[in-house]
């Protein structure tokens, strides 16, 4: 057993817990197949209290919180010394008993409100669904307590939104309903899972702010979360979950900005953000651990490696720059087919890139950053303005056959899976590249191991296909056989945003390594303002295809001219600054 | 004719045609290949030991049955199941089990060469609509619209009704009823891969199209329409039964399953074996082949992103 | 609005539909060797005069360019004219018009016992213990590898030959159609349960099945307020193949149960090449289907509002 010692009765508090857990565990599956997927995990929400369960992907955390309502589905073998709610034993219920107990008593709030909310049905609907259970309420009665509902979690309009089904509703509203629907029954706990996730940050901010103020005196409350930051403002207490056990637990501000365990440790110092630009945000030993101990430090230039021969080739000077962008406009055909009234995805972005640096684009969802990546890297056609590369069009380059700047400019993307041909080996998807590059038959083979060095994976990975990797090792896949194309530009569209923050941590660390030793240059778009600070010598903030600012970053974030920009830069979730010898250089 | 099992066709794919119906939503292939139980393991063994068997009654008659599937001896006519006659005897006195073994070549035969004409037919159709521009592509998929509001096994007797009945017409009229379906999931699936990432990442590695197309989009196209073709086979074998049950197939007596069926059920109350014993043997094919396929599509869904 | 925009959009489609159809068999008739005169004088064996074949000729403008016969085939077509029938001696809209009703009937009775079966069992199997489902998905897997008419023999030699419930054959009373009906009825069901199943557990796996869970509701009433309303969708799409299973089933039913009926008609005019008759029955067909695609539309734009509003 080693998760900590909780204090299920700490001394503070008088009041008894909503609910309690003691050494629970969680498998799935029988024999050879059986999972543990939560270990020996104790704690205990009490009124008034915001308990925070944070940790990466597979860490357990959804699951244990949906214990707690007897939600983990019928193949899942749940066991625990004691498991109670509201101060009775909950070990034993049944079905029914839970069934009364959701809803009235504990309300329940996923990630991605378009999911969540049943698409078939309106939002009155759902939200009146548990008033439906669990009041007394007739069905007009109903229909004004979903209105007022709606209005109190800040939806306007509330009779007529409480008609739309979640579709019409933009994302904050989709999950503010949701959030309605499970306040409805006013339940002593609420648990949240990943409420902001699927959200874009500003919205975010403000959902957060929103359940914030519904942290009454009575009601108890269980956010799970992936991101520290989220929860920093929102909990009192804070438990870090790793591999089904917790591995650190204690008031918020102790957690956070004096972390013990030192798992805790690296997930604050893998946040990117202003503060962490210039150094990386995995302590060096990491690359070693990922099971290639006798590498060459990456500084030392691998003999083996061919060297990127754009570089030297092309632009001596390094100012010239090697991407130029003007006035691109793109439209996109509207909705209706018969009015045929074009929606503007991208109006007038112009920027240049120059070598070995990165150019951040920052943007909410819809705001036509992934259609500039896509024009630059010449697969979608603007409809007016340029992209030159290396002061030709790609139009040029086709009718040149130059496919040497072809493969100058690469993308990696946010799933890369969906980029590898499903009947491929890693070997063959990087061996194509290679080949692509013009490398002779026989130097191919050592090439690819040399691509799978110099991203920190091991050889005999070359042999699985893609789709038995991780996220992370998948993405280092997609890096290596864009470096494979020799290129002097990559484009990165979200390309960490799928990842765990440890893992993004060791992606955008390689990204930087590579950036070092081949002067590579990046145009890296992202939704995340932490991420964009770290990696970024200028920004460029798009909102609905226009252009608000360009410039160097430290400028940009330092004085936004734009209230947009100050919009977005105060809804980054901020972490307290952790104590001074936590942080590593 | 047989209400054949195109269930493993994914559903959008299948059924709506473009234009005429509203696409559902997305099919899920990832959870569902998750989810896919164990449970058929010991079904898949005894399929593909079925179909090992039916190979050797194709290749090797003689040795499954050594007698003369024609022989008939009136003195023995309608001779129940025993240690005789295995399965009996008919009316003539032939005996079922050698006919049956003898008739697996004939049978098997149908469905393959059927299904063949359909998964060429239907993919050169469905390539051509994929690959070209829009209009080429239109006007392909109005046509299969057409050919798409007409039932398989009507279609499969129109041409019959103009060529004529037969083994060989059967075959072709089977396979030309086929075309539509075929043409339909390989222009689908041509989409897909078409504006798959990884065929727009090999166009940023500045491959010329042709490599493309033979390296990338032909194999991924192919692959799980000849998966959805095998369990075609078992479907094209059960309509090739079916019409000559109805004695548009191959006339007796020839020593074919479904001709067999045909014969049988003027004896049905008399002799009934000479219906459940044929029945089970071509219900136990078409079956063995579907769960053979299920397996083979469960496999390549797991391969797929 | 836009439904109504949504409803006349179709019934063009339907009406291109239908050209295309008969289209289609017109052109293959006529492409394919063969003396249609020589067929309408009652096929290779009638030994026509020439006289009697000229007149043939004549009246059925088979002496006249392609194009000719085609437009006023088209030409006759638009006025509800199908022509004669070549075995019958009558109009082919009257051949079929007095097999319709039976057909009608027989699938009408095996679209009711279909459908509650296949919802029943699927809504009530779908994310059970895997000893059902495997039960439950193995017949289901047999039914659907079956072709249908040895569903039909299979019901014939348990219930009308060893039991005698019900009679072997024909078109008398309600009794003689349940075993016909049924047998339709197994074979849709074994199809369509295994799709509706399939697409339940899609389903029940989404977030807002838990989130509606989370609320409180019961098992029964997510799968019935929540997840079968989803589940329909696909079923709905599966008509097509429905209305194929019906149309094409009946042939083999009513020769198997020696009844009345569409099928048999069809199959009677393939075997005395009876194209007219043949013809009209694949123009039959492609109505039944543009108009079940007509309906299953209109049943989108209830069940799925962003059918209307995408």
């Amino acid at each position: 057993m080693t998760s900590l010692p909780v204090s299920p009765v700490s001394p503070v508090s008088p009041v008894s817990p909503l609910v309690e857990l003691h050494n629970l565990t969680v498998a799935f599956g029988h024999g050879a197949r059986r999972r543990e997927v939560v270990r020996g995990v104790s704690l205990s929400v009490r009124p008034g209290e915001c308990l925070a369960l944070v940790g990466e992907s597979g860490s357990g955390k959804s699951v244990t919180a949906r214990t707690l309502v007897g939600l983990t589905g019928p193949s899942a073998v749940v066991r625990s010394d004691v498991q109670r709610f509201g101060g009775v034993n909950a070990g034993q219920w049944s079905e029914r008993q839970w069934s009364r107990v959701r809803g009235r008593r504990a309300g329940f709030v996923l990630q991605d409100a378009l999911s969540s909310l049943d698409p078939l049905r309106t939002i009155g609907a759902e939200v009146g669904e548990v008033l439906r259970l669990h009041s007394e309420l007739d069905r007009p009665g109903r229909r004004r307590r979903v209105a007022e509902l709606l209005a109190s979690v800040g939806v306007p309009d509330p009779e007529l939104r409480a008609d739309q089904y979640p579709h019409e509703l933009s994302g904050g509203l989709r999950q503010r309903a949701l959030i309605a629907s499970a306040v409805a029954a006013d339940p002593a706990l609420l648990i949240a899972d990943e409420p902001t996730t699927a959200l874009d940050a500003t919205i975010a901010a403000q959902v957060l702010r929103l359940l914030g103020g519904l942290k009454g005196s009575r009601t108890g409350m269980l956010v799970v979360s992936h991101d520290l930051a989220v929860v920093a403002d929102l909990a009192d207490r804070v438990a870090v979950m790793r591999d089904g056990e917790i591995v650190e637990e204690g008031s918020a501000e102790a957690v956070l900005r004096d972390p013990r365990h030192p798992y805790t440790q690296g997930l604050l110092a893998a946040v990117p953000s202003r503060a962490s630009r210039g150094r990386r945000l995995t302590a060096p030993s990491s690359a070693a651990a990922a099971g290639t101990p006798d590498r060459p430090p990456s500084d030392a230039p691998a003999p083996a490696v061919r060297d990127l021969r754009g570089s030297a080739r092309r632009s001596p000077a390094g100012d010239a720059p090697i991407l130029t962008v003007a006035g691109l406009r793109k439209d996109y055909p509207g909705p209706s087919r018969t009015t045929r009234t074009a929606r503007t995805a991208v109006q007038d972005v112009s920027f240049t890139l120059e070598r070995g640096t990165t150019l951040g684009i920052v943007g909410e969802s819809g705001s036509g950053k992934s259609t500039v990546a896509r024009i630059v890297l010449g697969v979608e056609q603007p409809d007016a303005g340029s992209v030159l590369v290396h002061g030709r069009t790609w139009d040029e380059h086709r009718a040149a056959r130059d496919t040497a700047a072809r493969r100058s400019v690469q993308m990696i993307y946010q799933d890369p899976l969906q980029s590898f041909d499903p009947r491929r080996t890693v070997r063959q998807v990087i061996g194509q590249a290679v080949a692509a590059a013009g490398v002779p038959r026989r130097a191919r083979a050592a090439r690819v191991l040399d691509l799978l060095e110099l991203v920190d994976l091991p050889a005999d990975r070359a042999r699985s296909r893609p789709l038995d990797l991780s996220g992370g090792q998948r993405q280092r896949v997609a890096i290596a056989r864009a470096l494979a194309a020799e290129p002097e530009v990559i484009i990165c569209d979200e390309p960490v945003s799928a990842l765990d923050v440890t893992v993004q941590a060791r992606i955008l660390d390689l990204l930087a390594d590579l950036q070092e030793r081949f002067g590579l240059s990046y145009l890296f778009i992202s939704h995340d303002l932490g991420v964009i600070q770290h990696v970024s010598r200028d920004v460029l903030v798009l909102r609905d295809g226009v252009v608000l600012e360009h410039g160097p970053v430290d400028h940009i974030f330092e004085y936004p001219r734009h209230a947009y920009t100050q919009h977005l830069i105060h809804a980054i979730p901020a972490l307290p600054a952790l104590r001074k010898d936590t942080v590593r250089s | 004719m047989s209400i054949t099992d195109r269930t493993l066709a994914p559903v959008a794919v299948q059924a709506a045609p473009t234009g005429t119906l509203p696409t559902p939503a997305e099919p899920r292939p990832h959870v569902r290949a998750a989810r896919r139980r164990p449970g058929l393991r010991p079904g898949l063994v005894l399929a593909s030991a079925f179909l090992l068997w039916l190979a050797a009654a194709v290749l090797v008659p003689g040795l499954l049955a050594p007698g003369d599937p024609y022989a008939v001896e009136p003195a023995r006519s309608f001779e129940a199941p025993g240690p005789q006659a295995w399965f009996g005897t008919d009316d003539s006195g032939a005996d079922a089990y050698t006919r049956i073994i003898h008739g697996t070549a004939t049978s098997l035969s149908i469905g393959l060469g059927a299904t063949a004409i359909g998964v060429v037919g239907g993919t050169a159709i469905g390539l051509l609509a994929g690959l070209n521009g829009r209009l080429v592509e239109a006007s392909v998929m109005r046509v299969l619209d057409v050919t798409l509001a007409i039932p398989e096994i009507l279609l499969a007797l129109v041409v019959i009704g103009i060529i004529g009945g037969g083994t060989g017409n059967a075959i072709l009229a089977i396979g030309a009823g086929s075309i539509a379906y075929y043409a339909r999931i390989t222009r689908a699936q041509t989409h897909l891969v078409r504006r798959s990432g990884y065929v727009e990442a090999a166009r940023t590695l500045g491959l010329p199209g042709w490599r493309i197309l033979l390296a990338h989009i032909l194999p991924n196209v192919l692959k799980p329409v000849l998966v959805l073709a095998t369990i075609g086979v078992g479907s094209a074998i059960g309509a090739g039964a079916s019409l000559s049950f109805l004695g548009l197939g191959t006339p007796p007596p020839a020593p074919e399953w479904g001709a067999m069926l045909s014969a049988g059920r003027n004896f049905i109350s008399n002799a009934p074996w000479l219906i459940t014993l044929p029945a089970a043997f071509l219900v136990a094919t078409v079956l063995s082949i579907t769960v053979v396929g299920r397996e083979l599509r469960r496999r390549s869904e797991g391969r797929l992103p | 609005m836009a439904v109504l925009r949504r409803v006349v959009t179709r019934l063009l489609i339907g009406v291109g539909v239908l050209w295309g159809a008969a289209s289609l068999t017109f052109l293959a008739i006529h492409l394919v060797p063969g003396d249609i005169a020589l067929l309408i004088l009652g096929g290779p064996d009638a030994r026509p005069t020439p006289e009697a074949l000229a007149q043939v000729r004549a009246d059925y403008l088979l002496d006249q360019p392609f194009v000719v016969q085609y437009g006023s085939y088209l030409g006759n077509l638009l006025q509800g004219d199908l022509g004669q029938s070549y075995r019958l001696r009558i109009p082919v809209s009257e051949a079929i018009g007095q097999q319709i009703g039976a057909t009608a009937a027989l699938s009408a009775a095996a679209v009711a016992l279909a459908l509650p079966l296949t919802f029943a069992v699927a809504i009530l199997s779908a994310q059970r213990a895997p000893w059902i489902r495997g039960i439950v998905s193995g017949i289901e897997v047999v039914l659907a590898a079956t072709p249908t008419f040895i569903i039909g023999f299979a019901l014939l030699i348990v219930f009308s030959f060893t039991l005698h419930w019900f009679p072997i054959g024909g078109n008398q009373g309600p009794a003689a159609l349940v075993l016909p009906a049924l047998t339709l009825a197994l074979a849709v069901f074994g199809t369509l349960s295994q799709v509706l199943r399939n697409e339940l557990e899609d389903v029940l796996e989404q977030p807002f099945i838990l989130t509606a869970r989370s609320r409180g509701l019961r098992d029964l009433a997510v799968r019935f307020r929540h997840a079968l309303r989803h589940a329909i969708i696909p079923v709905l799409t599966m008509s097509g193949f429905v209305v194929a299973a019906l149309l094409g089933g009946s042939v083999v039913v009513e020769t198997l149960f020696s009844r009345q009926g569409l099928g048999s008609l069809t199959l009677a005019s393939v075997y005395n090449k009876d194209l007219p008759v043949i013809i009209g029955i694949v123009l039959l067909a492609a109505a039944v289907y543009v108009v079940v695609n007509l309906v299953i539309d209109l049943l989108y734009t209830l069940i799925d509002p962003k059918v209307v509003t995408a």
